[in-house]
């Protein structure tokens, strides 16, 4: 298959800087051991985050976390058109029978996404222990789909934004600008922040979709949400959705590409 | 000759874009007001190629090559106007596109930079979905005309310029493409690895019959390689037609000096326009007849000394500039 032979390309030329590549799985690694950390001081020491039990705030963080780290694996071409506009390389990608998109998003694989996948799964397990939770197949389910859904926020995010690197590669700032807020503010309850704050981030850059929202719904945190319960219960689509319409918004960019001079 | 399989039918680019203004009170006045700046990088150009043609594409620098040859390829979206390359517009079936043309950047490389391109190779046949046996025989031939094997382990990072340009005329041709756009393929190029580079698009149009289009500022690979030109100059064709008749029209003909050994008895051969200091000045436009000289002369064991002066095609290129600015003034 294609993809796997893009994805076994991308790690190859990574092994081939052997320092590089070892010494980013490593800065992967201590950066997730990090957050466990941090997760697992925030759940002994701590009787809960706005209302919330420290189980929830966990399996949020994990829910984040996987998001991230699938979209990382999988979307992060996204963070590099202006790179790969600058270095004419879209115009190559333009002269092949692969969709560009496709293309620019298997470019590169995120070495330390491995490390991620595996904090991730020991996250879950860690926040499945803390909370009093019937795991029921549909439950599962949920808990797969709030994943994917977090995974197809960042996404459409980072894909929106990345489509104006096409054409002004200061873009790039903006998309790490938000990447940063993602990571900041998507891992915790979002009842601790000011009404404000949490609209933005409702219905602006809705990070809430993201973790705060369905695990609010998993886990039957629905008294203090911005949003019916019902829509709490529908956020992992908004996601899907909201990347559907930014992969549209890339093709429109695309047909306006105008390469670099030269 | 045969059917059209390339048309730029009234083709224009125009680039928008910001302007920066210089420091910190320009940036902030650049965010706040920005000013457009549009940029004709092609104003109007129409002109077209049969198949098995090659055709040149010349003017000066900012003319316009790179942006109409993007416009045919299918990278950019004309402003107005149409390119059709066998039949289709370029950049409203990519993918059918792609397997019909190869393309070659002469200053960017399509390879993968920190792969070996014997992989880049790969990965193409599979992206292309090249049949193994024909991928095989292709290669085996393309690495013959163009002497790959004994660097195509290394990464593009590590090759000189002349070896990553042999790669990449290799890669865009891998999927045996009829049509092939070269974009200053030979530019920085060392005369030896230049030479066997002409050789190869030489090759690719008489042997295989298949149709390019390239641009260069060489003219001596003009003059080998293409019996059309078209020139262009600030986003316009100016020129299109044969070289000989671009070297007829705007040339300013051959010179031949002749020294005729001491004592002989100068031939009356035409052409002659006078004689100075025991030398022989002949002079005319038409090619043939420059051709006929020589031989002539070269038959003939009372010449001493001779130089034959072509007409410089730089020069022909600047006479037709010339003449084309006055005549739109
Ligand atoms: N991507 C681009 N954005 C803005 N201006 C461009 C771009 N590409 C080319 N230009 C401008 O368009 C003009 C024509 O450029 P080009 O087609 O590259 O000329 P040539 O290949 O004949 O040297 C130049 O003035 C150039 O600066
Ligand atoms: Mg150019």
């Amino acid at each position: 298959m294609l993809t796997w032979r893009f994805i076994t390309l991308s790690l190859k030329s990574a092994i081939e800087h052997r320092a590089d590549f070892f010494f980013m799985i490593l800065v992967g690694a201590i950066w997730q051991v990090t957050v466990v950390a941090f997760a697992t001081v925030l759940i002994t020491r701590f009787p809960g985050m706005g209302g919330w039990t420290p189980g929830a705030v966990l399996l949020m963080t994990a829910v984040r976390s996987g998001g991230h780290t699938l979209a990382g694996s999988f979307f992060m071409g996204a963070r590099q058109i202006a790179e790969l506009t600058l270095e004419g390389r879209i115009d190559a990608f333009l002269l092949r029978p692969m969709p560009v998109y496709r293309q620019v998003m298997l470019n590169y694989f995120h070495v330390p996404m491995l490390g991620d996948l595996v904090v991730t799964g020991v996250m879950f397990a860690i926040a499945a222990r803390y909370l009093d939770l019937d795991w029921t197949p549909w439950r599962v389910v949920y808990l797969v789909a709030a994943v994917l859904g977090a995974m197809f926020l960042e996404a459409a995010v980072q894909t929106f934004l990345g489509s104006f690197a096409l054409r002004h590669p200061t873009a790039k700032q903006w998309q790490e600008w938000t990447e940063d807020l993602m990571a900041t503010f998507g891992s915790y309850p979002l009842n601790i922040l000011p009404d404000l704050a949490r609209a933005v981030f409702v219905f602006v850059l809705p990070i809430a979709v993201c973790g705060y929202l369905p695990v609010a719904f998993l886990t039957g945190h629905t008294t203090e949400l911005p949003v019916p319960v019902w829509a709490a219960a529908a956020s992992p689509a908004i996601g899907a959705v909201l990347f559907a319409a930014a992969l549209r918004w890339w093709t429109t960019r695309l047909r306006r590409y105008e390469s670099v001079g030269g | 000759m045969g059917e059209l399989v390339i048309e730029a039918l009234g083709l224009r680019k125009v680039f928008r874009g910001t302007a920066r203004r210089p420091g910190f009170g320009g940036a902030l006045r650049s965010l706040v007001a920005p000013e457009r700046v549009t940029t004709v990088a092609v104003d109007d150009v129409s002109f077209g190629v049969r198949a098995g043609e090659l055709l040149a594409l010349l003017g000066p620098n900012g003319a316009g090559k790179s942006t109409t040859i993007k416009m045919l390829s299918g990278v950019l979206v004309p402003s107005a106007g149409r390119a059709l390359v066998a039949g289709h517009v370029p950049h409203l079936d990519r993918p059918a596109n792609a397997r019909r043309i190869g393309a070659v950047f002469g200053q960017r490389t399509q390879l993968w930079w920190d792969l070996p391109a014997l992989e880049s190779f790969a990965m193409l046949r599979d992206i292309f979905k090249v049949e193994e046996a024909a991928y095989r025989l292709r290669l085996d031939e393309l690495a013959g005309l163009l002497e790959l094997s004994s660097f195509w382990k290394q990464r593009p990072r590590q090759m000189s310029l002349g070896q990553r340009v042999r790669c990449d005329l290799a890669a865009a041709l891998l999927h045996d493409p009829p049509i092939i756009f070269l974009d200053e393929p030979t530019i920085g190029m060392d005369a030896v690895v230049k030479e066997q580079v002409r050789e190869f698009i030489r090759y690719q149009t008489a042997e295989r019959g298949r149709t390019i289009i390239l641009t260069t500022h060489d003219m001596a690979e003009v003059s080998r390689l293409a019996s059309r030109v078209v020139l262009i100059n600030e986003g316009r064709v100016v020129y299109d037609g044969s070289l000989a008749d671009l070297q007829k029209e705007y040339g300013s003909g051959w010179k031949v000096r002749v020294t005729f050994a001491h004592g002989a008895v100068p031939p009356a051969l035409p052409g002659l326009v006078g004689t100075a200091g025991g030398e022989h000045l002949f002079a005319g436009t038409d090619p043939a007849a420059q051709r006929h000289l020589l031989r002539e002369l070269l038959d003939r064991d009372d010449v001493e000394d001779l130089q034959a002066h072509g007409d410089d095609l730089e020069d022909v290129m600047a006479a037709v500039y010339r003449k084309r600015a006055e005549t739109t003034r």
